[in-house]
């Protein structure tokens, strides 16, 4: 037997259709006229009455409960909708905001910078004065504090070189320093070199001699050396406090405000996607 | 009340109403999400989300069949379903089987014989199951058509207007689909009740 899907498509359309009784009254009176005589399609026929009788003979699928909507669940539709919205809506609109924030420091970011370094100085000024008076308590602080003015600037850079090349060259770069001193320190630079070379003696002794450690000593031991060079140490301390007191200052205003958009920014954005998981 | 009377109830708002008109259609739906997907759980979840669905649209609604309107939006999220989990069903449809005689159509699906032999049900267990199975072989399309034309007893405009397609390609659908669960069921001949045996084997 041919089975019915070898049929042609068109005559298992019409007599599927036929059987639904969708054919049209001159395809049913052709259709009904060849049934007399092809044995297959009659056969057919049969077969596709059998499968949709079997079909509607399936039996009813129980209900496993009611799909009645609660007031809460018929209430919660739309505030959870309108939640999505405003957390997406909100989301851009912050990021929008990082933008523009952003853009604006980097335009103005040298601006910014140097706005900020400017009040610096003063900060730095004041608390340099009182780091002439006390003397360095340690090898570690001091030797930080070398680090610190090595960095800084060159003249004082030259200072542990000038001192290994011979005293002259140590009383110019101390001479240097003590000029950069009164310069940025002003009156009180002037007793400097009296409490350096009274303060002199203690702060050379180090666990291990360097050729910085020796430089100091020469220095403190005062052999030979007339020139109030010693203040060299006050300098480098008081640059110290200064990059201290800057550092905060680094973190400007617009970061601070550009990380919190940054965070907004996503924190909404997870909202409205889980606002959007919670209504499917 | 009638129908249209409980439609322009709930699109006032009236859930009290609306309810009314899921328990007059969520028979209805659930069958069909149940058999199209053939896992309980997942019908459960896509009948609700439909009414859910159409609670919120339903000032969107213009009238026409709501039967149709339930039925497509029932129809649609089983194939997004279907798309988006791509495995064998974990539940068998054997389990949700019922007893019961009628669904809320008021269409008889032959109630069980209260005389019925132990072998009579064992033979509509075995029809029930092969029929399910074939199903199961049909593409979505061609067994969400059978199923709203035959098991749901649908016109074909009514398909049509569910499935968002064109009358022909309806016909076509049902055709092809009648004919491919005529075959697979004619393999299972052997097992059917003589009634429902199918007569011939298809050649290879």
């Amino acid at each position: 037997m041919k089975p019915s899907t070898s049929l042609p498509a068109h005559d298992l359309e019409r007599l599927s259709a036929f059987l639904d009784g969708q054919l049209s009254d001159s395809d049913r009176t052709v259709l009904l006229a060849r049934l007399q005589h092809e044995a297959a399609l009659a056969r057919a026929l049969e077969e596709l009455r059998r499968v949709r009788g079997a079909l509607r003979a399936l039996p009813p699928i129980r209900l496993p409960r009611n799909f009645t909507l609660t007031a809460e669940m018929a209430g919660r539709t739309r505030p959870r909708a309108a939640r999505g919205f405003v957390f997406a809506w909100g989301s851009a609109l912050a990021t929008l905001a990082l933008a523009a924030v952003a853009v604006t420091d980097l335009a103005g970011g040298g601006l910014m910078a140097a706005r900020v370094a400017a009040p610096a100085m003063p900060a730095a000024e004041l608390q340099m004065a009182p780091g002439l008076v006390p003397a360095p308590t340690g090898p570690e602080p001091r030797a930080a504090a070398d680090n610190q003015a090595d960095q800084t600037t060159p003249g004082e850079s030259a200072a542990p070189s000038g001192t290994l090349a011979g005293s002259d060259s140590i009383t110019e770069t101390a001479g240097a320093l003590l000029f950069a001193q009164e310069k940025s320190s002003g009156a009180t630079a002037t007793p400097a070199p009296a409490e350096a070379s009274r303060l002199g003696p203690p702060s050379s002794p180090m666990p291990t001699p360097t050729a910085e450690g020796e430089a100091l000593l020469t220095l403190g031991g005062g052999a030979g050396s007339s020139t109030p060079t010693l203040p060299a140490e006050p300098p480098r301390e008081s640059t110290a406090p200064t990059a201290v007191s800057v550092a905060p200052a680094l973190i400007s205003p617009l970061r601070l405000i550009e990380a919190g958009l940054a965070v907004l920014a996503l924190a909404l954005a997870v909202a409205a996607l889980l606002a959007r998981r919670v209504r499917r | 009340m009638d129908e249209a009377a409980l439609l322009r109830d709930a699109q006032q708002g009236d859930l009290d109403a609306f309810n009314r008109l899921v328990l007059a259609h969520q028979s209805r739906a659930y069958a069909l999400a149940a058999r199209m997907l053939g896992d309980s759980e997942a019908a459960a979840d896509v009948t609700q989300e439909s009414f859910l669905s159409l609670y919120r649209h339903l000032r969107d609604f213009r009238g026409g069949s709501l039967r149709a309107y339930i039925m497509r939006s029932v129809t649609n999220a089983c194939y997004d379903e279907l798309r988006r989990r791509k495995r064998r069903p974990s539940v068998s449809l054997d389990a949700m089987a019922s007893s019961d005689g009628e669904d809320d159509s008021g269409r008889a699906f032959e109630p069980a014989d209260p005389g019925e032999t132990p072998e009579d049900q064992l033979a509509r267990g075995e029809i029930r199951r092969a029929i399910e199975d074939c199903l199961r072989r049909l593409t979505d399309e061609q067994r969400a058509v059978v199923l709203l034309a035959d098991v749901q007893a649908m016109d074909y405009s009514e398909v049509a207007a569910v499935m968002q397609t064109a009358l022909g390609t309806v016909k076509s659908r049902l055709a092809r689909a009648r004919a491919n669960l005529r075959d697979c069921l004619a393999l299972r001949g052997e097992l059917l009740p003589e009634a429902f045996r199918l007569e011939g084997e298809p050649s290879a």
